[in-house]
C-alpha cells in the first residue's frame, strides 16, 4: 500500500501527473471526491515519502491523502473510471433536463400571467423544480464519491495543513 | 352571450364557415374540447335557436353545445393558444428531460449492477422526473385547462363520437 498526498497543482509549478501513473490515480481520486470535476492535473500527487511531499506540506497545501493498493488500483481502473464517467453522464441529463424544464415553465407561467382570463390557473413551482433537480444531483453525485472515499481510505485536510 | 350546435360537416356539403366568423371560432373550440381528431372544417356550427338546430337534435346529430361572447372569444383568440402552445412545449420538455435521465440512469445502473464493489443500489430508484414532477401538480396541467375551457364556454357533450 503506497499513501499520496494530493496538493492543488499550482498553475506555474511546471508539474504534471505522469500519465497512467499511480499520482494521476490519486490525483483523479481526490477529484472525484472533491465532486468538483476539475481538469486533468488541477491536482498533483506525491508518495509520501517522496521530496516533493515535504517540501509542498511545508507550504501548507496538503488537500488529500489517498491510499492505494494493486488490488484498489485494480478496481479504478475496471469499475471506477467507468462508473465516474457515467455518473458525470446523469450530472449532465440533470443539468439538460432542468434548463429545458425551467424554460417550459417559466413560458407556461407567463403564458397564464399575460392572460385575461386564466390567471386563477395554478403556476408551476419554479421552486420545487430547483428542489428536485438540487435532489438528483446530490443522489447521483454522493454514492461513487463516497465509496471512492472509502476504499482509498481518503483523508481530507481541510485547512490544508499536514 | 350566443350559444350554438355543433354538428359534423357532410362529406358533400358546400357550406364552410367564413374565415374570422364567430361559427369558425366555435368549431375549433368545440374539436379542442371534443378532442375531435379531423380538422375544425369537418365541424359546422349552427345557432342553437335556429330550426336547423332543432332538427340537429331530433336526428341526434349535434356533438356539443358551446356558449360565447365576445369576451370568451377574444379570449380564444388571444390566450388560448399561448397557454396551449406553452402546455405542450412543457410536455415536450418533460418528454426530452425523461428520456434524457432514463437513458443516462439505465447506463448507471448497468455499471452498478456489473460492478464487484458497488452493488446493492441502484440509482434510478432515488432519481426519477416522474414522480416529482407529478406532485408539483404537472400531469393536471392539461386536465385543469381544458375544465376551465369547458366551464368558459358552457361546454357540454350531446353526442358521444363513434370511433
Amino acid at each position: 500500500m503506497t499513501k499520496y498526498l494530493v496538493f492543488k497543482n499550482q498553475p506555474d509549478s511546471g508539474h504534471v501527473n505522469e500519465p497512467g501513473s499511480r499520482q494521476e490515480m490519486a490525483s483523479e481520486i481526490a477529484n472525484v471526491v472533491s465532486q468538483d470535476r476539475m481538469p486533468a492535473n488541477y491536482y498533483i500527487a506525491f508518495p509520501i515519502e517522496h521530496p516533493s511531499t515535504t517540501l509542498e506540506s511545508l507550504k501548507g497545501l496538503a488537500m488529500y491523502a489517498v491510499e492505494i493498493t494493486d488490488e484498489t488500483a485494480e478496481i479504478w481502473g475496471n469499475e471506477i473510471q467507468e462508473m465516474v464517467r457515467k455518473a458525470h453522464m446523469v450530472d449532465d441529463a440533470v443539468s439538460e433536463a432542468s434548463g429545458g424544464i425551467y424554460q417550459a415553465m417559466m413560458d407556461y407561467n407567463n403564458s397564464i400571467q399575460a392572460s385575461n382570463n386564466f390567471q386563477g390557473l395554478t403556476e408551476l413551482s419554479i421552486k420545487a423544480l430547483d428542489r428536485m433537480f438540487e435532489y438528483f444531483e446530490l443522489e447521483s453525485s454522493y454514492e461513487v464519491p463516497t465509496k471512492v472515499e472509502e476504499i482509498f481510505s481518503v483523508e481530507y485536510f481541510e485547512d490544508h495543513h499536514v | 352571450m350566443s350559444k350554438y350546435l355543433v354538428i359534423p360537416r357532410r362529406a358533400d356539403s358546400p357550406m364552410t364557415h367564413a374565415q374570422g366568423s364567430t361559427e369558425e371560432s366555435v368549431c375549433e373550440i368545440a374539436k379542442n374540447l371534443l378532442h375531435y381528431p379531423g380538422p375544425s372544417d369537418y365541424l359546422m356550427a349552427i345557432p342553437a335557436d335556429t330550426k336547423v338546430a332543432t332538427f340537429a337534435l331530433v336526428k341526434d346529430d349535434a356533438l356539443c353545445s358551446i356558449e360565447v361572447t365576445k369576451k370568451t372569444l377574444d379570449t380564444w383568440r388571444k390566450d388560448v393558444t399561448n397557454i396551449r402552445d406553452a402546455i405542450d412545449s412543457f410536455q415536450s420538455a418533460r418528454a426530452h428531460a425523461e428520456n434524457l435521465l432514463d437513458q443516462a440512469l439505465g447506463d448507471l445502473d448497468e455499471a452498478y449492477e456489473n460492478s464487484t464493489g458497488f452493488q446493492g443500489y441502484t440509482p434510478s430508484d432515488d432519481i426519477s422526473v416522474y414522480g416529482a414532477l407529478e406532485e408539483m401538480g404537472a400531469n393536471d396541467l392539461d386536465y385543469t385547462f381544458q375544465r376551465s375551457l369547458q366551464e368558459m364556454y358552457k361546454f357540454q357533450v350531446l353526442r358521444r363520437q363513434t370511433a
